[in-house]
C-alpha cells in the first residue's frame, strides 16, 4: 500500500503547488515593489544597503563595513540636538574604534547627513571633529533617499548593526550607546 | 458662513503637493511640552485646528518661533500652569479636540494636567475614558468637575505599569505614551493604536531620548526616562489628503500626480482604490493617477459584491470611507460601504442621491452604491457641508457634476484642507470662494 500512496501524494503536492503559485502570481501583480519597502525596520532586521557620496564625491557603501559593528547616525549640521549629541558620539568612537569585540572586527560610524548645503555639512564635520571616514549625504534635506529607506522622519536617529549587518539596537543616545557597545566587547 | 461655487465637469491636470498630516501634527506639537529644550517641527499644515493648538501652547508659555513656511521651533522652558484657571483656556481648550493631548505631557513633566471637555467633529460620540484610565494606571488621580465640564489628572510620581487599552484609540495611545516616557520604570501598552502617526510620535520621542520599543505593533514597551531633550522632526504627508486626491482624479477622469506621498506609510489605502479599478503608478515617491474614462470595481474571488469597511490601522481608515463612496457612484459595478467605527457619518449620501447617484442607504452604518459608469453625470446642486470628511466628498462630487454647485459651511472643509481652493485652481478646477 505504501508504495501506492507516494505517487498520489506527489501529484497532489504538485497540484497544490501549482495552484498556490498561480495565486501568488495573481496577487503579486497588484503589489508594487514599493509595498515591500513599507516594512518597518525593527531590531533583528537586515539593515538595508546605503551607498551615497562622501564630501569628496566617493561612494561609501554600508556593506563595505561588514564584519564590524556599525553605528548608522542620521544627523544634519542644522539639527541642534544632533550637534549637542555629537561630543558623545565622538567620545564613543574614540573609546571603541580600537576595542576588541567578541565577534566583530571593530567599530565604525556611518554618518548620514540630511544637509542641503555642502559647505555647512563639511564645516560641521570639521567643527565637531567627526574624524571617521564614512560621511555621506545626497544633500536633499528631508527628501534624503537614505532617510526614506530607513523611514527616518526625526533626527537624531541611530541604528546599531552587528557584524552580519543585522539591526541590534535603535535610537541610542547618551550613555545608552556606551552601554550597548560595552556589552559587545570582550 | 463661507461658500464655494464650483463649475464641475472639467478635467484637471497637474501636480498636487499633499499637506503635512493634521493628526500627526496635533500629537507631535503636544509632545514638545515634554522637554525644556528646543524642538523643531517641519511640514506643519497651516489649518485652523493646528493653528489653534499652537496658539494654546503659546498661551501656556511655550515660546514659538516660525522658521520658514510650515516650520516652527517650540521651546517649552517656562510653562505657566496658572493658565489652566483662566476663562481663555476654558474657551480655547473646549473648541479643539486635539487639546486633550496636552494632558499626558503636562502630567508627566509637571504632575498635573487639565482640559475642558473637548469639542471637534459631530460624528457620533467619542469618549475619553481610554486616556484617563491609562493615566490612572500610571498612578495619577482623576478629577472631574461636572459643573464646569473640566477633566483633570494629578500625580507627582508616575510609575510604569502594564495596561490593556479598552479600545485602540489613537489619541488615547499617544497621550498615554507621552505620560509614560517620563514615568519611572517600564510601561507596557497592549492594544495600542499602531497607525503611522503614532509611529511618528514614537520615533520623535525616541529622537528626544525616550526608549520606546515595539513601534508599529500593538504592544509598546516604554522604558521611562528622567528627562528628554530636543530633536528635529518632519511630519508625514497627510494620507487622508492623498486618498482624497486619488478619488478626485478618478471621479473627474483627470491626470493628477500627487507629489512625495511617502508611499510606504500609506498602508492599505492604494490597494483599496485599486480594487475600485483606479490605476496608479508610483514614480519615485510620487503617485501618478492617469486620466481614466472608466474604472471597474472588482468583485470578491467568489463573485460576490465587494465590501469596503473601515477598521483601525492597518485596516482602511474611516476618514476615507466617504471618498470611496463618492468614487463608487461613477464606477462600473457595485460596492457595499460599511462604516463600522462611527455612526451618522453616512447621512450625506442624501445629497449624492439628489445629485443623481444610485445609493441605497441601508442603515446608519451601511450604504450600497450602484455605479453609474458615467452613463450620466451627477447633477449640480446646492448643499451644506455637515463635517470635514463629507465636505470633501461633496466637493469631489461637485467637481465631477454637470453645472455649477454651491457648497455652504466650507469652514468644515477648511478645518482639514489647507488652502484647498487655491490648490485645486492650480490643477485647473473652477472654484470660487464667496464670503
Amino acid at each position: 500500500m505504501k508504495t501506492d500512496i507516494k505517487p498520489l501524494l506527489l501529484i497532489a503536492l504538485a497540484a497544490i503547488t501549482f495552484i498556490g503559485l498561480s495565486f501568488a502570481n495573481e496577487l503579486s501583480d497588484s503589489y508594487s515593489p514599493a509595498e515591500e519597502q513599507s516594512k518597518m525596520l525593527t531590531i533583528g532586521d537586515k539593515a538595508p544597503e546605503l551607498a551615497f557620496k562622501d564630501p569628496q564625491g566617493n561612494i561609501k557603501k554600508l556593506s563595505d563595513l561588514k564584519g564590524k559593528i556599525v553605528l548608522i547616525d542620521f544627523w544634519a549640521s542644522w539639527c541642534r540636538p544632533c550637534r549637542m549629541e555629537n561630543p558623545n558620539v565622538v567620545r564613543t568612537y574614540n573609546k571603541y574604534k580600537s576595542a576588541k569585540f567578541k565577534n566583530a572586527k571593530g567599530f565604525e560610524i556611518y554618518s548620514v547627513s540630511l544637509d542641503r548645503n555642502k559647505t555647512d555639512w563639511e564645516n560641521a564635520i570639521k567643527k565637531d571633529k567627526l574624524t571617521w571616514e564614512n560621511h555621506v549625504s545626497d544633500l536633499k534635506f528631508w527628501q534624503s533617499a537614505a532617510a526614506a529607506k530607513y523611514n527616518v522622519n526625526a533626527i537624531p536617529a541611530t541604528f546599531l548593526i552587528d557584524e552580519d549587518g543585522v539591526i541590534i539596537a535603535k535610537s541610542l543616545r547618551g550613555n545608552a550607546l556606551d552601554r550597548a557597545l560595552e556589552k559587545l566587547t570582550e | 458662513m463661507g461658500t464655494f461655487q464650483i463649475s464641475g465637469g472639467k478635467k484637471l491636470k497637474g501636480d498636487i503637493i499633499p499637506q503635512g498630516a493634521k493628526n500627526e501634527a496635533l500629537q507631535v506639537i503636544c509632545a514638545t511640552l515634554l522637554t525644556s529644550e528646543k524642538v523643531t517641527i517641519s511640514n506643519i499644515p497651516d489649518i485652523r485646528d493646528v493653528n489653534k493648538l499652537i496658539d494654546l501652547l503659546s498661551d501656556l508659555g511655550v515660546s514659538i518661533r516660525k522658521r520658514g513656511s510650515g516650520t516652527y521651533i517650540f521651546h517649552a522652558d517656562s510653562i505657566n500652569l496658572d493658565y489652566f484657571e483662566t476663562e481663555a483656556f476654558k474657551e480655547k481648550g473646549a473648541a479643539l479636540r486635539g487639546s486633550i493631548m496636552i494632558v499626558g505631557p503636562l502630567l508627566a513633566r509637571f504632575g498635573k494636567g487639565y482640559i475642558p471637555k473637548p469639542g471637534g467633529d459631530k460624528i457620533g460620540r467619542r469618549r475619553l475614558d481610554t486616556h484617563f484610565l491609562g493615566f490612572q494606571k500610571l498612578g495619577a488621580k482623576f478629577r472631574y468637575n461636572a459643573n464646569e465640564s473640566f477633566y483633570g489628572v494629578e500625580g507627582k510620581n508616575l510609575k510604569g505599569a502594564y495596561m490593556l487599552l479598552d479600545e485602540a484609540s489613537v489619541t488615547g495611545t499617544a497621550n498615554i505614551i507621552m505620560a509614560a516616557v517620563l514615568a519611572e520604570g517600564i510601561t507596557t501598552i497592549y492594544n495600542a493604536a499602531c497607525e503611522p502617526y503614532v509611529q511618528q510620535l514614537c520615533k520623535m520621542l525616541n529622537s528626544m531620548g525616550a526608549d520606546i520599543k515595539g513601534i508599529g505593533s500593538n504592544l509598546l514597551t516604554i522604558n521611562g526616562m528622567s528627562e528628554l531633550g530636543g530633536c528635529e522632526h518632519r511630519i508625514l504627508p497627510d494620507m487622508i489628503e492623498i486618498g482624497s486626491w486619488i478619488g478626485m482624479a478618478a471621479m473627474t477622469a483627470s491626470d493628477i500626480t500627487i507629489k512625495n506621498v511617502s508611499y510606504s506609510n500609506l498602508g492599505i489605502i492604494p490597494s483599496v482604490f485599486k480594487k475600485m479599478g483606479i490605476q496608479m503608478e508610483l514614480i519615485n515617491d510620487d503617485l501618478h493617477i492617469p486620466a481614466q474614462d472608466h474604472y471597474e470595481i472588482e468583485n470578491f474571488i467568489d463573485g460576490s459584491i465587494l465590501t469596503i469597511a473601515d477598521a483601525p490601522w492597518p485596516g482602511f481608515t474611516p476618514d476615507l470611507l466617504s471618498i470611496a463612496l463618492v468614487v463608487a457612484t461613477q464606477a462600473r459595478g457595485s460596492v457595499l460601504i460599511h462604516q463600522k467605527m462611527f455612526e451618522s457619518r453616512l447621512f450625506f449620501v442624501d445629497k449624492l442621491i439628489d445629485m443623481g447617484a444610485q445609493i441605497i442607504l441601508c442603515d446608519p452604518h451601511r450604504a450600497t452604491v450602484i455605479g453609474l459608469d458615467r452613463s450620466v453625470a451627477l447633477k449640480a446642486t446646492t448643499m451644506t457641508s455637515p463635517d470635514i470628511r463629507a465636505g470633501i466628498s461633496l466637493l469631489i462630487a461637485a467637481l465631477s457634476a454637470d453645472g455649477t454647485s454651491t457648497i455652504h459651511n466650507i469652514e468644515q472643509i477648511d478645518r482639514g484642507y489647507q488652502n484647498i481652493d487655491q490648490r485645486l485652481k492650480a490643477v485647473g478646477a473652477e472654484i470660487v470662494r464667496l464670503d
